[in-house]
């Protein structure tokens, strides 16, 4: 490792893992370059209609992310650029980079649904701009590789003919159909005519033994399921969907639940069967015939108007080839290759991977490993965080309290996207005699760098002191003109933005008078408003550098190190009187590394880090305080200051009342067989027949999910078995193989050397029986419809994941959402307000400074725990580098006199903000989040959103209506 | 806490139908917890009733004012200067607020906006329960903290009728039968001899039946 080390980062790639871990990186401290191949930033994301499970729209999801990625400065992005060199090693890497030149307008990149302008665009280190092309180094500390991937060309397979009919389309593609419906129905190529059956093929181009994808690609059956809902939801007459499948792997969280109600409640038809060919009907109608065998070996026909193929990721050619110049371990598909227990650490020291490039995923885990990765680069970065970057600077506020309002009004044509349409030079002249109103003008572009030249100029010349910008839409410039004008001096609340472009020009193209008149109405409302509004505080808390970590398992472990390392202290509190949790019990990993080695170690690194200190045998009994500032209460009366919590309680193994377990000792559960076969137990190592049962607990009415690890657990242990006799005939019972992503090859390997796979129905399932000494376990054969007997041994038992035992207890402590299962809930709110949703704060809560990461949150692998517990780190750190915090200036204000104490606020408030304080209610500056839910649902009218107040609104509507008055 | 319950918009207007100018006065206290007569009711149905008359070709004129408990006198006579020009007062308080209102303001036409339900407390969110049957005479401390005056639908004192059935009132399978929520209180708390104790027929008079209840503290009073 260098000894020079750089306080930057190089990140590759520019979808939401590369967004994801610049914005962590840059909050946490460190300088970021950005290197995009294509001319766009936003990846596969942006492609998609809606998110599973959640079904948020895509867009509106990577969206604000975006528009935080264009707010900030520590960071330089260069579109349309690719790195030729790397040399150095971790800590100083020099990366030569090559930019190809640009077609694209940079300021404006329309991704024809949502235009995303990126303000600052493509400044290079020479200072060129992006439209030329160049070659140039940059010095960074660490490199995250996040290129993404792609989706396997379907027409390789030729019988599904992909290319040859146009009715057969990829899941990609009809992503795209879905987006451009008019959301009453879902439109075919060949003749644009509605379509009333569509059918979807799944494992195109994943478990796959002739094209060498033998692995599965994780998400394909959760996005068929999706888009089988969508298509029935866009349509107005009933639309037959049909998904053609081997496994169902729905094994993510609540995605068990996402099947049963397509299924049960929407209606698709699932149809487990093998795909032998697709053709189109000879009459000339283009409709598709799908020849298919069932789960019985019985072959049909089944004619359909659409086929949708689900086809599985790869990595790009061009990330191979990044791989093998950084030389880096790629794995036999040519994914990029983590080192045992890291989650992100390729084998080059100092160089990471996020997203799918480490294998497939979905949205959430990259999220996760995003900030994972992040928080590596941070552990290795931390004696120089923060030497690349330039706290901003502003001049003082000017005090415009008792003035009369001096308005600027500045109005966008947007290129020809406004003023094609409004006629702006109307609206500027109408705004100009409107009260108050100083000054206004308009801008070709108000986003340009240029244009916020001018507006800085304007308010020192007119001494403006209040702005409105009549452009695009609040939600994505916003932050950016608020900056400008504290550049200028004036406090960032002074400002006010109307959406001329979506609310006018966008809606009313065909009407361009009509236009017109709304811009200048909603100008005048504006106007109106800012005569009201004031110049707000930030509240200013201190932010005490230390986390509280519940849990001393491979989770908080890892949380703790990893902020450790990067300077922070760290408290670990665990109840059993030594750290290690349910990894005490696990022998290897899936990928059979040896785990208690790995944990040792962990647990060393923990004890002697002076950084860490670890309470066992001991809880949480309460928690006072707010984000930077908790104090919190151990059952054995310690008390300890931090800053943020980490949730990682982890989980337990369900205790079967099914299959003789507890009545016959050979019955046993997956963590117990595998004690046995670590302790090389001698009844294990001789038994003739194992029997291994799965979803034994899981995907049962009373718990609606999957265990997720099982089947990988199962598979693996089968295969340990096979290794200790291999004489022994193993056999799993199961309903659906859930051996997702690479863990496939175990599952291929397992069947290869005769591990016996016997499917079950959850309506049929099998019987284990005993006469007091021997066991039989009893299941149908699928394909003869027959039962079979087997004289087992032993049986093993894939019981349930279930939620911390102590998880309601702990929230009564922190009042955090919890799931119906009792897992820890992630964000929970999901509105319309602009805030997080659950795919992209996939370790946050509501509740600002609490992080959730292992098994408290939902079933997991040790690997995904660790994952995860180094993206809470990294989320934390954001929170923890800084010495105080802001809250913003838009926050809901209680009138104690007014208020009843009626607890509404505290129990409508997301974001747990308000607290009842000597009999009336206070809201935590820090926490409030300025929803307005409180203000609007106060029934005392006690608490006010400032700048959002009633008399304001009153004041327009009236002002809206004056002549109809 | 008293619960109540707006009543629709429409018996409101048909109350002042002929009103030109009216008086709404919303309660900061009970009412108000239970999101029914609080500032934010009273402006919202000032709003509607005047959207109301204003459709039907008779606007009305609404003044709204806001008083911290209706059942006090003093906070009463706040709104001396804002009665003399209306025609009818409209009350969000209680049926306690109403008479309040009606015994200062003698020459004016005041109304009920609301439907008084009950003392009783919230779940949730939007929800009130019943708890307290205001008897005049408190057993809670035989019956396990449940009261079976107000919780029970035959108000037995001496265990369950025939109609309770899997813990539920016959009379709806969601209201829960009063007696087996004692029963398995008691039990939990090992006290369960206590319900053998019989109890003897209640003291009626002390509550509603005695006529018009008051309370006197002859000890707190300054001469």
């Amino acid at each position: 490792m260098s000894a020079n080390k750089v306080g930057a980062v190089l990140v590759v790639g520019g979808g939401i893992a590369g967004i994801q871990a610049t914005l962590d990186l840059v909050e946490s401290g460190y300088y970021v370059y950005l290197v995009e191949q294509s001319s766009t930033i936003g990846g596969n994301m942006s492609k998609l209609d809606k998110a599973f499970p959640t079904d948020n729209s895509s867009m509106s999801i990577l969206a604000p992310k975006l528009v935080e990625f264009g707010s900030i400065s520590s960071i330089q992005y260069f579109t349309n650029t690719q790195i030729s060199e790397v040399a150095g090693e971790a800590g100083d890497f020099k990366v030569k980079l090559s930019q190809t030149p640009n077609t694209a307008d940079t300021k404006v990149c329309t991704n024809y649904v949502t235009p995303v302008e990126l303000p600052n665009a493509g400044q290079d280190i020479s200072g060129d701009d992006n439209g030329k092309s160049g070659d140039f180094e940059v010095n960074v500390g660490a490199v995250i590789l996040c290129p993404g991937g792609e989706t396997f060309e379907a027409d390789q397979i030729e019988y599904l003919g992909y290319n040859k009919y146009p009715n057969v389309v990829t899941s990609i593609e009809f992503e795209r159909i879905l987006r451009t419906s008019d959301k009453q129905s879902v439109i075919r190529p060949s003749d644009n005519k509605k379509v009333n059956k569509i059918a979807w093929i799944q494992c195109v181009g994943s478990r796959n033994i002739r094209d060498e994808k033998h692995y599965c690609s994780c998400v394909c059956c959760m996005y068929a399921i999706k888009e089988a809902v969508c298509a029935k939801q866009y349509s107005d007459d009933e639309v037959d969907t049909s998904i053609f499948y081997m496994d169902m792997r729905t094994y993510g969280k609540d995605f068990e639940k996402y099947y049963e109600e397509a299924r049960d409640d929407h209606g698709v038809n699932f149809i487990r069967s093998r795909i032998y060919a697709i053709e189109e009907t000879k009459d000339g109608s283009n409709n598709l015939l799908i020849r298919y065998g069932d789960d019985k070996g019985e072959i049909h026909h089944e004619e359909f108007d659409m086929v949708v193929l689900s086809v599985g990721f790869k990595p790009s050619d061009s990330a191979v080839q990044l791989g093998n110049n950084l030389g880096i371990k790629l794995n036999d598909f040519n994914f990029a290759e983590t080192t045992p227990f890291t989650s992100v650490n390729t084998s080059k020291p100092g160089i990471y991977v996020a997203g799918i490039f480490g294998g497939p995923k979905d949205i959430p885990e990259t999220v996760i490993e995003a900030s994972a990765a992040a928080g590596a680069s941070e552990e290795l970065l931390s004696d120089v965080r923060g030497t690349m970057i330039q706290e901003k600077t502003y001049p003082p506020e000017k005090d415009v309290s008792g003035e009369e309002p001096r308005i600027g009004v500045f109005v966008c044509n947007c290129g020809n996207n406004i003023g094609g349409v409004v006629n702006v030079p109307k609206v500027v002249e109408s705004a100009k005699a409107l009260p108050y109103v100083v000054y206004s003008q308009e801008f070709l572009y108000t986003c340009s760098q240029d244009s916020q030249e001018i507006i800085k100029q304007k308010i020192e010349e007119h001494s403006l002191n209040r702005i409105i910008i009549a452009s695009c839409s609040p939600r994505k410039l916003k932050y950016y003109f608020q900056e400008t004008i504290r550049e200028a001096g004036l406090n960032r609340y002074l400002f006010e933005m109307v959406n001329i472009r979506d609310q006018c020009s966008f809606v009313h193209m065909n009407e361009p008078e009509k236009a017109t008149e709304k811009a200048k109405d909603l100008v005048k409302l504006s106007v109106n408003k800012a005569g009201n509004i004031e110049s707000l505080n930030e509240a200013p808390v201190n932010i005490n550098p230390k986390a509280l970590v519940i849990g001393g398992g491979v989770s908080g472990m890892t949380n703790a190190l990893n902020l450790a390392k990067q300077g922070y202290q760290a408290h670990i509190v665990e109840k059993s009187d030594r750290l290690g949790g349910n990894a005490r019990r696990i022998s290897t990993d899936f990928n059979n590394q040896d785990v208690q080695s790995y944990l040792n170690q962990l647990v060393d690194e923990v004890n002697s880090n002076t950084n860490i200190q670890v309470t066992t045998q001991a809880s949480v009994s309460k928690v006072d305080g707010y984000v930077g500032n908790f104090v919190t209460t151990l059952s054995n009366n310690e008390k300890i200051e931090h800053g943020v919590i980490t949730i990682a309680i982890g989980g337990h193994e369900y205790k079967p009342n099914e299959y003789l377990y507890n009545e016959h000792n050979a019955v046993l559960t997956q963590l117990e067989l595998e004690e046995e076969i670590t302790a090389n137990n001698t009844r294990v190592k001789n038994a003739k027949n194992i029997v291994l049962i799965q979803c034994v607990g899981s995907r049962e009415p009373d718990r609606r999910y999957c265990s997720r690890i099982c089947c990988n657990k199962s598979v693996k242990m089968a295969l340990q078995l096979q290794e200790m006799n291999p004489d022994a005939n193993i056999y799993i019972l199961y309903r659906d193989m859930r051996t997702y992503g690479f863990n496939e090859e175990n599952y291929r390997k397992a069947r290869k050397q005769g591990v016996i796979f016997i499917r079950y129905e959850v309506d049929n399932k099998p019987q284990v029986q005993t006469d007091g000494k021997d066991l039989k376990v009893t299941a149908v054969d699928h394909i003869l419809g027959e039962n079979i007997t087997i004289d087992a041994d032993i049986v093993g038992l894939a019981a349930a994941i279930l939620p911390p035992e102590d998880g309601i207890k702990l929230n009564q402590i922190f009042n955090l959402s919890l799931s119906d299962e009792g897992f820890y809930r992630e964000c929970p709110f999901r509105g319309s307000w602009g805030f997080s949703h659950k795919e992209m704060r996939p370790v946050d809560f509501a509740s600002e400074g609490i992080f959730v990461a292992g098994l408290a949150q939902g079933p997991k692998s040790i690997d995904e725990s660790i994952a995860q517990a180094k993206a809470t780190a990294s989320r934390e750190a954001t929170i923890l580098n800084k010495n105080s915090a802001k809250s913003s200036g838009i926050i809901a204000v209680v009138q104690r006199e007014k208020c009843a104490a009626c607890y509404t606020c505290a129990r409508l408030c997301p974001f747990n903000a308000p607290r009842i304080i000597n009999y009336a209610a206070e809201i935590e500056p820090i926490l409030c989040q300025g929803c307005g839910i409180c203000a609007a649902e106060c029934p005392n009218k006690a608490i006010i959103l400032q700048n959002y107040s009633d008399v304001i609104f009153t004041n327009m509507v009236d002002e809206l209506y004056r002549e109809v008055h | 806490m008293i619960v109540a319950e707006q009543k629709p918009i429409k018996t409101i207007a048909d109350l002042i139908e002929d009103s030109n100018k009216v008086l709404l006065v919303g309660c900061s206290a009970c009412v108000a917890v239970c999101l029914a007569g609080g500032e934010k009711e009273t402006e919202v149905l000032a709003s509607a009733l005047r959207i109301k008359r204003k459709q039907e070709g008779k606007p009305l004129e609404t003044v709204t004012k806001m008083v911290t408990r209706q059942c006090d006198p003093e906070y009463i006579a706040t709104l001396d200067d804002s009665v003399e020009d209306v025609d009818t007062i409209i009350s969000l308080g209680c049926g306690v607020g109403v008479q309040y209102l009606a015994e200062r303001f003698y020459n004016k036409w005041v109304i009920p906006a609301l439907d008084t339900k009950f003392a009783g407390g919230s779940i949730e969110h939007g929800q009130w329960e019943e708890r307290c049957g205001l008897c005049g005479d408190c057993i809670l401390h035989r019956t396990g903290g449940i009261c079976p005056i107000i919780r029970c639908s035959k108000s037995l004192l001496n265990g369950p009728c025939g109609g309770s059935q899997d813990g539920k009132c016959e009379i709806n399978k969601d209201v829960p039968c009063a007696w087996h929520l004692i029963y398995e209180r008691m039990k939990s708390l090992g006290k369960l001899d206590k319900l053998l104790e019989i109890q003897p027929p209640k003291d009626w008079s002390r509550s509603r039946d005695g006529g018009p209840r008051k309370v006197t503290r002859e000890d707190v009073f300054i001469d």
